[in-house]
């Protein structure tokens, strides 16, 4: 008899079962709205995920023969994840109609919290696709789950014809991978190979496939219009969650790649990077609903975070995951603040529909101020710290061309981000919003956070560049 | 017969299945595409599993078979509410959203 | 002999693909894919992966192309072809994509394989079944787990996707 397997460490899943049985328990909650129980089980349950983080960390629980390591890094990013999720729920509550705020909702918003818990632990090619496939199969349908608005369906159907393609992609380098070295394990890469001339068509179509989820060129046209169709709380979510998980999958092919497998990655990496600024800032400017600005904006974030990524060996790991938090707490801001000044609108936000905003809600515009501060990257909002890390990483790594492309950019990107400060505080009686809802809300509530945090990494950026240092220990050692 | 004829007439296939996915309108036609990209796909695999490494690689085209059949599962079904809304398939028709 | 199988049955695939991709009816193209995957079990069959091709047979012909006949029909489509054919503006990209794979294609055919060695066209055995059960449940255990959690979420998905809009329950 064969003998039966023994790395069965389900212990290194434990945010992961939490999330799923939580899933599970939400599909059999009836009722919509605010009565419902919908939200307060999926909140309690991300919540006891978040408690289980702590639990495991620092303890590098590694389960199934090496295809989940749990380590710090991976725990940190689901920390992000899990944080990023509950002012989901907040922009949830306020923004969804009653009748959609149901089960159904939250528990696809927590199947794709286990496929970007399963992606950011992963140690395997295929456990990584799966987890990305679990990701991509909620997240399409979440887009379209407004389907009376004729524009969530036609986002949402973009969205999973480009996502599938990219999938494909993703697989035809799997399997050029298990071709050349035959073993789909992210470890193998550093193996002699069998067959080494396929290793660098392997990584550039691994890093495109995952490309798709951080919304860098060649499959970044999806980002706009999926973020004007989905319902905006989904928007929120997948402006930053999809973005996190596939930025530590790539930290961790980046680092375990090497030999000719490595090169084309870089090559890979720098490409993405310089087209992603071109298209995301140009575009952007060009832009006159809020919405649509700030996914061309996220085009243009990942593009900044990406020259961290072939300058490993400078401390690009510690300058990435510190980018990937304060993208976090400025992005989620900014959606948030969007979320709340678009609610119960029908139509999209645009940027002259603000004018006045200072006037009549001083303290959301204020916060929407410091967001757009903090994203074009200027001090003391941890936007600026962000951005100096990563492209002093990129300079000691000798990648000068692509950090001066970002500065230019950059300085691009100034016009805007600053031109939503000047219509808010420069010009007087927009029409476009009226009625804003008095009193804290939850959502409020999550914004203030958000503004104290992008200005407090600003002010300590060297504690957090510690801590996310110190959650990628080895990468930032052994490369 | 070796290696080379199966792997070639992989990406063969997957180019093929590439190239609709790009020129055609219709979203039901594009999801066949993707079907054809993945069958390619499964059949690179299984010529590594035969010419190099033995059974491994069958095991990875099941699992590439039950999330393609998901896909497509999920993909149909938003081509279905897609239809009830716009009442059209052509991808070229379907843009209210723009800039 | 299996040889000229190949040659036949690259072909057919090749044929039955470019098919799928230029039919104007979505029902043709449906059509065509069944070839396709008929093809590809026979493929595999030369490939001595028996079970593969079974599935091949159970799974996407038996199921994954009902599906989308069914949806075809249930929509109509062939009454109203997609026009235009073409998504417009895109077959000059499209042209170089399929260039590419051709010359892909075709370097791979006429590379000469590295110094004999596993590339000659020495074959593992094919692996039996046994074996590849034991290693699906021992030491891929956690992948096959997570195909069913994939299910489980596609489940759920479906049904919000394709329900009426108004109807809750």
């Amino acid at each position: 008899m064969a003998p039966i397997f023994q790395d069965v460490n389900l212990y290194c899943l434990l945010p992961e079962l939490v999330l799923l049985t939580g899933a599970v328990v939400l599909l059999f909650v009836r009722g919509a709205g605010r009565g419902s129980a919908a939200l307060p089980v999926a909140a309690t349950t991300v919540i006891v995920a978040l408690a289980a983080v702590p639990l495991l960390w620092g303890e590098r629980a590694v389960g199934f023969g090496g295809m989940i390591v749990k380590d710090n890094g991976a725990l940190l990013a689901q920390a992000l994840l899990l944080i990023t999720a509950l002012v989901s729920f907040a922009a949830a509550a306020d923004a969804l109609p009653e009748r959609k705020n149901n089960g159904e909702y939250y528990s696809l918003l927590l199947f794709s919290l286990v496929g970007m818990g399963i992606m950011t632990a992963a140690g395997d090619l295929l456990v990584i696709f799966l987890g990305m496939e679990i990701l991509a199969l909620s997240l399409y349908v979440l887009v379209g789950f407004l389907k009376v608005v004729r524009a969530g369906m036609e986002g949402a159907v973009k969205y999973f014809l480009l996502g599938s393609v990219a999938s494909a992609v993703f697989l035809l380098g799997l399997a050029l991978t298990y071709g050349a070295t035959g073993s789909t394990q992210l470890v193998a890469f550093t193996a002699p190979a069998t067959m080494p001339a396929l290793l660098p068509a392997a990584a550039v179509l691994l890093v495109v496939g995952l490309g798709f989820k951080i919304a860098a060129p060649p499959f970044h046209m999806w980002a706009p219009d999926v973020y004007e169709g989905a319902p905006i709380s989904v928007a929120t979510y997948i402006s930053v969650a999809p973005k996190i998980a596939a930025f530590v999958v790539l930290l961790r092919l980046a680092g375990e790649s090497a030999g000719p497998g490595r090169e084309a990655l870089t090559g890979a990496f720098v490409f993405m990077s310089v087209a992603g600024m071109a298209v995301g800032n140009l575009a952007a400017l060009r832009q006159t609903s809020l919405v649509r600005m700030l996914a061309y904006s996220g085009i243009a974030q990942a593009a900044y975070i990406l020259i961290g990524l072939p300058a490993l060996s400078a401390g690009g790991a510690a300058a990435v995951s510190f980018y990937l938090l304060v993208y976090m707490f400025m992005n989620l801001g900014a959606f948030a603040s969007l979320a709340h000044l678009s609610r119960r609108r029908t139509g999209t936000l645009r940027i002259d529909d603000l004018a006045g905003l200072a006037s009549r809600a001083p303290g959301h515009a204020f916060a929407l101020a410091v967001f757009m501060i903090a994203l074009t990257g200027i001090p003391p909002t941890g936007g600026f710290f962000a951005k100096f890390y990563v492209f002093k990483a990129g300079i000691q790594a000798g990648y000068l061309g692509v950090v001066l492309v970002a500065v230019v950019a950059t300085v691009v990107s100034c016009f805007y981000y600053l031109r939503v400060v000047m219509v808010m505080y420069g010009e007087e009686g927009g029409a476009g919003l009226r009625g804003l809802p008095a009193g804290v809300t939850m959502l409020g509530a999550a914004i203030g956070v958000m503004v104290v945090m992008t200005i407090l990494t600003g002010i300590l950026p060297e504690r957090f560049l510690q801590a996310a240092s110190a959650a990628f220990p080895l990468l930032a050692a052994g490369m | 017969m070796t290696l080379y004829h199966f792997l070639g007439l992989g990406l063969l296939l997957f180019a093929i299945g590439a190239a609709g996915f790009v020129i055609r309108n219709n979203a039901v036609v594009l999801l066949l595409c993707i079907e054809i990209m993945l069958n390619a796909v499964n059949l690179i695999l299984a010529s590594f599993a035969r010419y190099l490494y033995g059974a491994e690689g069958q095991i990875f085209i099941f699992i590439i078979m039950t999330v393609a059949a998901a896909e497509a599962a999920v993909g149909l079904g938003i081509v279905i509410a897609l239809h009830r809304g716009h009442g059209t398939l052509a991808m070229n028709r379907i843009k209210d959203l723009k800039g | 002999m299996e040889t000229a199988i190949f040659w036949g049955l690259s072909f057919c695939a090749v044929a039955a693909a470019l098919a799928v991709v230029f039919l104007r009816q979505a029902v043709n193209g449906v059509m065509s894919l069944l070839a396709l995957m008929l093809v590809m079990a026979g493929l595999y069959l030369l490939l001595g992966a028996q079970l593969v091709a079974l599935f091949q047979l159970i799974v996407y012909a038996g199921a994954v192309l009902v599906l989308f006949v069914l949806v075809v029909m249930l929509l109509n489509l062939e009454r109203k072809p997609a026009r235009p054919l073409l998504y417009p503006g895109k077959p000059a990209v499209a042209s170089l994509l399929a260039l590419c794979g051709a010359g892909f294609a075709a370097i791979l055919r006429w590379a000469p394989p590295p110094g004999g060695g596993p590339m000659g066209g020495a074959v593992k055995p094919a692996p039996p079944i046994e074996q590849l059960a034991i290693d699906l449940f021992t030491e891929r255990l956690l992948i096959f787990e997570l195909t069913s959690v994939l299910l489980l979420a596609a489940a759920v998905g479906a049904i919000v996707m394709s329900r009426k809009a108004g109807d809750l329950s």
